[in-house]
């Protein structure tokens, strides 16, 4: 038997180990060129809703699989390794030198690395293609958007690529470095860890409750250096509590032996070993935080941007009238509203002013009579709306002095500010900034003084449903070809339904985000408890020659495959729970948030324990081969 | 003297890809309460197999296996599995302790299986590692202590449960001179002193002349045995070499 034939042999016995590192790390390889497709994808340009949403939403996705691919191919090939490292001291034991074996080694790496890159990137095209085909021409079907992005699989092969050269150079160098005795000796080492102190969970638990407190109650969303320092003390209260949680045991050990020794294998097991887990316990804290911060991000999202699209619209239909254009005077507009089976409840003409600063001018008078208003404005005064509430989730940084200008070419007309309003008088997209209320003589004096093109009429209609006041907005805009002509037009309907996509779209996007963060969480633990397969079987072999029944090894296995998979994620649900609710408070969704929370949480929990129930199974049948 | 372990036409095989492999060809011999016996016999002779068969780790084929009159042979795995942590201690040849526990959680382990109280635990953890030396190790981990202080461990753990019987494979075979001399005094010590049954299979001809019989084995059956009576153990070490060499195993 020569070497290559004896490679081959190893490699044919290590075939199931190979399989997995090959499935899990093409998926990750998937999952990056799925977001990076999504990020350079250039056909998405051609739907302004859709590049819009994917602009504001797949970056941080997108660098946040790639950075967790920075970690996790790595992790997986040196642990895949880790596990052949015996074979490869027998080997040299046996007289085959050095550098056969690190080029068995490298050419193994290398050769899942090559499968594993193309399969991930198939894989990558297909839910790509899945996508655009499925949910995008679902949600917008006027969409053209194309599934393939050159850019997307240079970006993904690239970053891999590099990925893969540095570890699989790094596992050359190391099995260079590694001395036949090392290689053949296990090198795990029960740990029992430094002394913990119950001090310092006690300050990890008041950082942790204060701030937590403080987020909940008093957080000001201004204040973003102050959320990021309660989170970077929430963070550091977590880690003192988990690097002294020994303090827990030793304590339980003490004051009730009973309940110690009665779970002695589970509790020594944390004790002896939580060097060894804790790094995957963080990890999985980190990741299934943000899978609850962004699945409940998107669900508040969707429900504010309801509430901020119903707020920002408080008329059904709005267009611009110029005086020299022709365009349907009431009775034209009850005639088209007939045709197209829509009922107008009210409609009121505003004659405004278009400041230099794209603010609109309007008369107390007809500002009254249109809207419904009994502001009382003296001459040489004004009165300013701002198009938005304080409290709608934004920052607002607006600041004004004692009087507000309006300059032409011939003018410079200034006005006292009587008093500021924050609240949404018209359609947002009818006025993006200020409505300027003036008297009615101050505003005849400046149209009669200001240039004729900025004058215009804003029509206002209210049907009796928002679905009639699609079809009507629609037949006026066609028939006076308002798109063609550049008018500016505001239709709540459409509105709504353009934010719904929006808010559909987030939240799938999310939530694919969510659902691949949760599988390569589960394929990291999965290959941790792999690492400890062998220590496992071995030790679970000797209770079970001691007495223990396989119910009571699969009890204990079960406590401690929780131990990695539910209490991480019970963490991290109160973590990223926080964080959100913290941010969604000043958009008015606390409640929501909250309810959303608890849900995504304890689906999360509860869909976290079933697997864990089903790992336990395949886990113990492993054990007991 | 009563009959505490009777194995009676034991048999076992193993089949392999291409053929079956008898191990143990209808063996039977009785072990009395209070007895100290080796079981010694070449490599492939079935003195595993059938230490494994009498500890319920691996099953018959066909006879019986009666301890105290039960014959575990019938018992289900896990009836076998209750069975053992009551009634069975095992030292195994590599100790087979757990490294996440110290020498005293290890010890104590059985009992905590029968939940005992913790203050009975401690009085019967302190009186056998008293007995067998290891008193100041006990909560030591187990990669701090020597391999014969590791296997006198086992041994307080395999005995805590004041179990019927006493099985050990090969429990010197891992261990240098002084301290299979440290391990084997302590069988005798057990056995003397607490009248503790031992039944210990081994290859090692100095730890099988501190037992009171030895039982010589090949190709899976019993040839012969030979009592020490009387003699001492320097004397009972040339009984056993004379007899294997008679037989030309070694």
């Amino acid at each position: 038997m020569n070497h290559k034939t004896m490679y081959m042999k190893m490699f044919k016995a290590n075939y199931r180990k190979s399989l997995l590192l090959f499935i899990c790390n093409a998926f990750l390889i998937s999952v990056c060129l799925f977001f990076s497709t999504l990020t350079f994808n250039n056909g998405y340009n051609n739907t302004q809703a859709i590049q819009f949403v994917l602009e504001q939403n797949t970056q941080f996705p997108t660098g946040f699989v790639f950075l967790f691919a920075v970690f996790f191919i790595p992790y997986s090939h040196i642990s895949y390794n880790t596990q052949k490292e015996k074979e490869y001291g027998v080997l040299e034991t046996i007289g085959i030198d050095n550098s056969s074996i690190k080029y068995a080694v490298v050419l193994d790496n290398a050769l899942i690395a090559l499968s594993t890159l193309a399969a991930g990137l198939l894989l990558g095209t297909g839910y790509s293609v899945l996508f655009n085909k499925t949910f995008i021409k679902h949600i917008y079907p006027e969409s053209t958007a194309g599934s393939l992005s050159i850019k997307g699989y240079e970006v993904t092969a690239l970053i891999i690529g590099a990925i893969y050269f540095v570890t699989i150079l790094c596992i050359e160098v190391y099995i260079s470095g590694r001395t036949v005795k090392k290689l053949l000796t296990d090198e795990r080492k029960a740990k029992e860890g430094h002394s913990p102190s119950k001090l310092l969970i006690i300050i990890g638990s008041a950082l942790i409750i204060g701030n937590i407190f403080y987020i909940i109650f008093f957080y000001n969303i201004n204040d973003n250096n102050a959320l990021i320092l309660c989170y970077f003390l929430i963070a550091l209260g977590m880690l003192l509590i988990l690097y002294n949680s020994l303090y827990f045991i030793d304590v339980l050990r003490e004051k009730k032996p009973k309940l110690y020794y009665a779970d002695i294998l589970h509790l020594s097991d944390l004790r002896y070993r939580f060097s060894n887990n804790k790094k995957i316990f963080i990890l999985t804290i980190c990741l299934i935080g943000l899978v609850v911060y962004f699945q409940v991000f998107s669900f508040a999202v969707a429900r504010s941007t309801q509430s901020y699209t119903t707020a920002n619209n408080p008329f059904h239909v709005m267009y611009a009238e110029f005086s020299d254009e022709n365009y349907p005077s009431t009775e034209e507009l009850n005639e088209l509203a007939r045709n197209t089976d829509a009922e107008i409840v009210k409609t009121a003409e505003m004659p405004v002013y278009f400041d230099r600063s794209s603010n609109i001018v309007v008369s107390s008078d007809t500002l009254n009579k249109a809207l419904g208003k009994d502001l009382d404005i003296r001459h040489g005064e004004c009165i300013i709306y701002s198009q938005y509430s304080l409290d709608d989730g934004y920052r607002h940084e607006d600041k004004f002095g004692s009087t507000y200008s309006i300059m032409t070419d011939k003018l410079n007309l200034k006005y006292h500010i009587k008093s500021v309003k924050y609240k949404v008088l018209i359609n947002k997209d009818m006025t993006p900034r200020y409505c300027i209320i003036l008297n009615n003589k101050d505003y005849n004096d400046l149209i009669s003084k200001a240039e004729e093109h900025y004058s215009m009429q804003y029509r206002i209609i209210n049907c009796a449903s928002l679905k009639q006041s699609e079809r009507l907005y629609k037949t006026i805009t066609a028939k006076y070809d308002m798109d063609a002509n550049g008018i500016i037009s505001s239709s709540k309907y459409i509105n709504m339904a353009l934010g719904e996509h929006m808010s559909a779209l987030i939240i799938l996007i999310l939530s694919i985000m969510d659902l691949m963060i949760f599988m390569l969480n589960l394929m990291m633990i999965h290959f941790k408890l792999l690492a400890n397969m062998d220590s496992d079987k071995k030790k679970y072999g000797i209770i079970h020659k001691l007495g223990f029944t396989e119910g009571e090894i699969k009890s204990t296995v079960q406590k401690n495959i929780n131990t990695l998979m539910i209490w991480p994620v019970i963490i991290a649900v109160i973590f990223g729970g926080t964080l959100i609710i913290g941010v969604m408070r000043f958009a008015k969704e606390t409640w929501y948030t909250t309810v959303c929370v608890i849900i995504v949480g304890a689906a999360i929990i509860i869909f976290q324990y079933i697997l864990s129930c089903l790992y336990t199974k395949y886990y113990t049948r492993k054990l007991m081969e | 003297m009563t009959k505490l372990l009777e194995v009676h036409n034991l048999k076992k095989s193993y089949t392999t890809r291409n053929r079956i492999n008898q191990v143990i060809r209808g063996m039977s011999f009785t072990i009395n309460t209070g007895e100290y016996c080796a079981i010694m016999g070449p490599s492939g002779s079935g003195k595993t197999t059938l230490l494994n068969i009498m500890a319920g780790i691996d099953d018959a084929d066909s006879g019986s296996v009666l301890i105290s009159d039960e014959d575990i042979v019938q018992l289900s795995k896990s009836e076998m599995t209750l069975y053992r942590r009551d009634h069975i201690g095992v030292v195994y040849q590599d100790f087979n302790l757990i490294d996440s526990l110290t020498v005293k959680e290890n010890i104590a382990l059985p009992m905590h299986l029968e939940m005992m109280e913790p203050e009975e635990i401690d009085e019967s953890i302190e009186s056998v590692a008293q007995q067998l030396g290891i008193k100041h190790l006990l909560n030591e981990s187990i990669y701090e202590i020597s391999g014969g202080e590791l296997q006198r461990a086992a041994i307080c753990r395999a005995i805590i449960n004041k179990p019927d019987i006493l099985l050990a494979d090969e429990p010197t075979g891992n261990l240098d001179s002084k301290s299979t001399e440290d391990v084997m005094k302590c069988f005798t010590k057990l056995n003397s002193e607490n009248g503790i049954t031992i039944l210990m299979v081994t290859h090692d001809v100095f730890s099988a002349s501190f037992c009171k019989k030895v039982i010589f084995l090949r190709d899976g059956d019993i040839t012969h045995e030979i009592e020490r009576g009387s003699e001492t153990r320097e004397q009972f070490y040339k009984k056993i070499l004379t007899e294997l060499d008679v037989q030309g195993d070694y």
